[in-house]
């Protein structure tokens, strides 16, 4: 290589400047091939539109003269890859059934929509950010969609509301932090998901009807800011309805881990009644797998508040009955399906292979509710709504999903909706354990009301 | 928390578990980095590759029916041809740049990490993976009120058989004295009349079953996603530095230590699982710069 100082033969420059040419010019050309693979397996699942010819709740929409006709693109933010794409890959999948749903019939005031890009969260964080800002500015996008990790949400929002002004609907992102503390009055940003506060309390309250003698606690939890929030109001919320439970052992694994054998060796050796865990996605897999033969789960009785983000990936051979579970505002097999439940299930699991599970229900609701908005505002107000009018008529609209009625509240745009729990069960049907019975909370006993913190209203009590 | 007889026992258990999955990665670690001077980044590729093509194999045994010897059998055949795949690294793409600096080498084998973790993201898709049935066979042994799954004893056992291996290997056979010889003297060995050449790659695809085999040893009671084996990687030069660059049997203890002081501190201090590793590191470092059984010469 060339030392300082020495003089630099004009054989040298033209020998770095080709090499370093050379090297881009393959690189570039590696890169690109390689963003245009797709795997195997995708290719194997991934099917042509689905039909639309069984009956739903959705109207023929109409194509106004005055709209342009220009794409409408949206851009995508979940987990493609890691243990949170266990949960991600359920937002991609109906991003793109939606799409091509309402594309079909006729898209969005006669524009259809594209999926500009989608981000892959485990990119982490600030790295998530600079790709919405590309999405934004370069892409042009128009409806962001998607984000399921809490720490990526808050980091997130601040950008959105300052900077990028487009609307952005979160489907997961559930720290109470996120409406309470760091974006208290939205404005672009909403949240389909039922945050943790609601989960959690719901938990809570589940426990405490149907556990009477539940005195010692413990909790596993991941060590980040939806595991922190998820335990914190669990535990507030049940020692309220519970004065007399004691928390035995905490145990924090960070997010991703590989390895939970100590932290399940630990909370064996508290001995508690119960143990809360709010671990999901491939997380949540990889600690049932591991607690299974430890014996954890003949001897504890488990509360885990995200088992719905994982349950197609469970197996009844090692994820065991009497688990209390939670899954968002989603479980596909009962109560019964109605039309659009029905419509999107079939067609769900005959394109992707997969069982949907809330990730894809949320997504859901953010699409769908996008396009309604629109429609709305554009028979309120005669034009193609700007985003600040979407914003307006996103508020209070009530927006058929899978699961039935779902509503974003005015006041922090948080999407409402009922809490399920249920008790794991092994049926013939499925190679998972189902859920049976299911409880289903409204909204009503456990959402704060609008304006006060999820742990003021606890305390409130 | 008191500590009954039984909880302390799966506490020791649980550390022998993750220290014999430390002394895997370590050991190819080390080894290479002790005779051919290139810390091996790409290691962490060897393990994930190993993890992937274990669930692959075992898959495919357990789908054609067969016995449960062929199971475990599949999990070496795994780190075996990690094993090929590193001749074929080493001979291709690391051979060519032995003259330069060691910032090169170093840069390379991040470059075929990259390369290799987009591998396994190719063949394996995006999702995770696993082969829980193994572990399932295997059942678990009772120890006083507790249960300890049989499969995590048959890796522990199996990382004390390795380390027994590599010691007699290198210890009283004489291709293991050439190799020691080399890690000591390149030069002086090759005057020798050895083939300096072939030593290395033979001892670079013999690191790579290695970490083959952490991989696919302990796949059965995980989860393979992409990614996977960047935090082993990262413990594992934790274990190198402290047990002594090129040193195994610094690898076999450093793993040792670093293995208990995980398993104790989830258990007393579930928060500090990490920083109670590195804060160990930082105590053995100041004390002793080489790590436990260091050389002065092989310092990086």
């Amino acid at each position: 290589m060339i030392e300082i100082g020495e003089k630099v033969s004009r054989r040298e420059v033209l020998r770095i400047v080709g090499g370093a040419t050379i090297g881009l010019a393959v690189g570039a050309g590696a890169g690109y091939l390689l963003g245009t693979t797709i795997t195997p397996i995708e290719r194997a699942v991934t099917q042509t539109t689905a039909k639309t010819t069984t009956a739903t709740e959705t109207r023929p929409t109409p194509t106004p003269s005055t709209v342009s006709q220009s794409s409408l693109k949206m851009g995508v933010i979940t987990f493609i890859s890691g243990a949170g794409a266990v949960s991600g890959v359920h937002v991609k999948n109906t991003a793109e059934l939606i799409r091509d749903w309402i594309n079909a019939e006729g898209g969005i005031l006669g524009r259809k929509i594209e999926i500009a890009t989608i981000v892959d969260e485990s990119i982490g964080p600030a790295e998530v950010v600079k790709a919405a800002r590309k999405m934004v500015v370069e892409d042009k996008v128009e409806l962001i969609l998607g984000v399921i990790s809490s720490s990526t949400g808050l980091a997130l929002a601040p950008v959105i509301e300052e900077e990028l002004h487009v609307v952005t609907i979160y489907t997961s992102s559930t720290t109470t932090e996120l409406f309470e503390s760091v974006d208290p009055r939205p404005f672009y940003v909403f949240r389909t998901g039922i945050h943790a506060g609601m989960e959690a309390i719901a938990g809570a309250r589940f426990v405490s009807r149907t556990l009477p003698n539940i005195k010692r606690v413990a909790g596993i939890n991941p060590d980040y800011a939806l595991g922190r929030d998820m335990w914190r109001l669990f535990l507030t919320a049940l020692k309220k309805l519970r004065p007399d439970i004691e928390v035995v052992h905490e145990a924090w694994p960070p997010l991703g881990s590989a390895d939970f054998t100590p932290h399940i060796s630990a909370l064996d050796m508290a001995k508690p009644d119960l143990i809360y865990t709010s671990l999901w996605g491939g997380d949540l897999v990889t600690f049932i797998k591991q607690a299974e033969p430890v014996g954890l789960f003949r001897k504890y009785q488990f509360v885990m508040s995200l088992y719905g983000s994982s349950y197609p990936d469970t197996d009844k051979t090692w994820t065991p009955e009497g688990l209390i579970c939670g899954t968002r505002t989603y479980w596909p097999f009962y109560p019964p399906r109605w039309p659009l439940g029905e419509r999107f299930f079939r067609e769900y699991v005959s394109r992707f292979g997969k069982y949907p599970e809330f990730d894809a229900e949320q997504a859901f609701m953010g699409i769908y509710g996008y396009k309604l908005a629109i429609e709305k505002a554009y028979s309120v107000l005669g034009r193609y709504p700007a985003q600040e009018d979407i914003v307006k008529f996103l508020e209070g609209i009530y927006v058929p999903t899978p699961s039935g009625y779902r509503i974003f509240r005015r006041e922090d745009h948080q999407g409402l909706g009922y809490a399920i729990y249920g008790i794991t069960k092994h049926g013939p049907s499925y190679r998972f354990p189902i859920l049976d019975p299911i409880y289903v909370l409204p909204p009503e006993e456990i959402t704060p009301p609008p304006g006060l913190k999820t742990m003021d209203w606890i305390n409130s009590w | 928390m008191a500590l009954s007889l039984p909880d302390l026992v799966i506490l020791i258990l649980n550390g022998l578990f993750y220290s014999s999955m430390l002394f895997l990665i370590a050991s190819g670690l080390t080894l290479i980095f002790g005779v051919m001077g290139i810390l091996n980044v790409a290691h962490g590729g060897f393990y994930a590759l190993g993890a992937y093509i274990a669930i692959s194999l075992a898959s495919a045994a357990i789908a054609s029916g067969a016995p449960l010897l062929v199971w475990f059998l599949s999990l070496l055949g795994a780190a075996l041809i990690v094993g090929v795949l590193g001749l074929a690294i080493e001979a291709g793409l690391l051979r060519p740049i032995y003259k330069r600096e060691e910032s090169y080498q170093l840069l390379l084998t991040f470059g075929i990490l990259l390369i290799l973790q987009d591998i396994v993201k190719i063949f394996w898709g995006l999702l995770p993976v696993g082969i829980p049935q193994l572990y399932l066979a295997l059942g678990a042994i009772e120890v006083g009120e507790r249960f300890y799954p049989i499969y995590n004893i048959f890796v522990i056992l199996s990382g004390f058989l390795v380390a027994l291996a590599l010691w007699f290997w290198l210890a009283r056979t004489t291709s293991g004295r050439i190799v020691r010889a080399a890690s000591i003297d390149k030069e002086m060995t090759a005057a020798l009349g050895v083939n300096v050449r072939s030593l290395y790659t033979f001892v670079f695809g013999l690191g790579a079953i290695l970490g083959g085999l952490g991989g696919s040893l302990t796949i059965p009671i995980r989860t393979a996603i992409p990614g996977i084996g960047m935090e082993e990687l990262i413990l594992s030069f934790a274990v190198i530095a402290l047990g002594g660059l090129g040193s195994v049997r610094g690898a076999f203890v450093g793993s040792l230590l670093i293995g208990m002081v995980r398993s104790v501190g989830i258990t007393y201090f579930p928060e500090l699982e990490l920083a109670i590793i590195f804060l160990v590191l930082a105590l053995v470092l100041m004390i002793r710069p080489t790590g436990l059984f260091g050389r002065e010469d092989k310092r990086l």
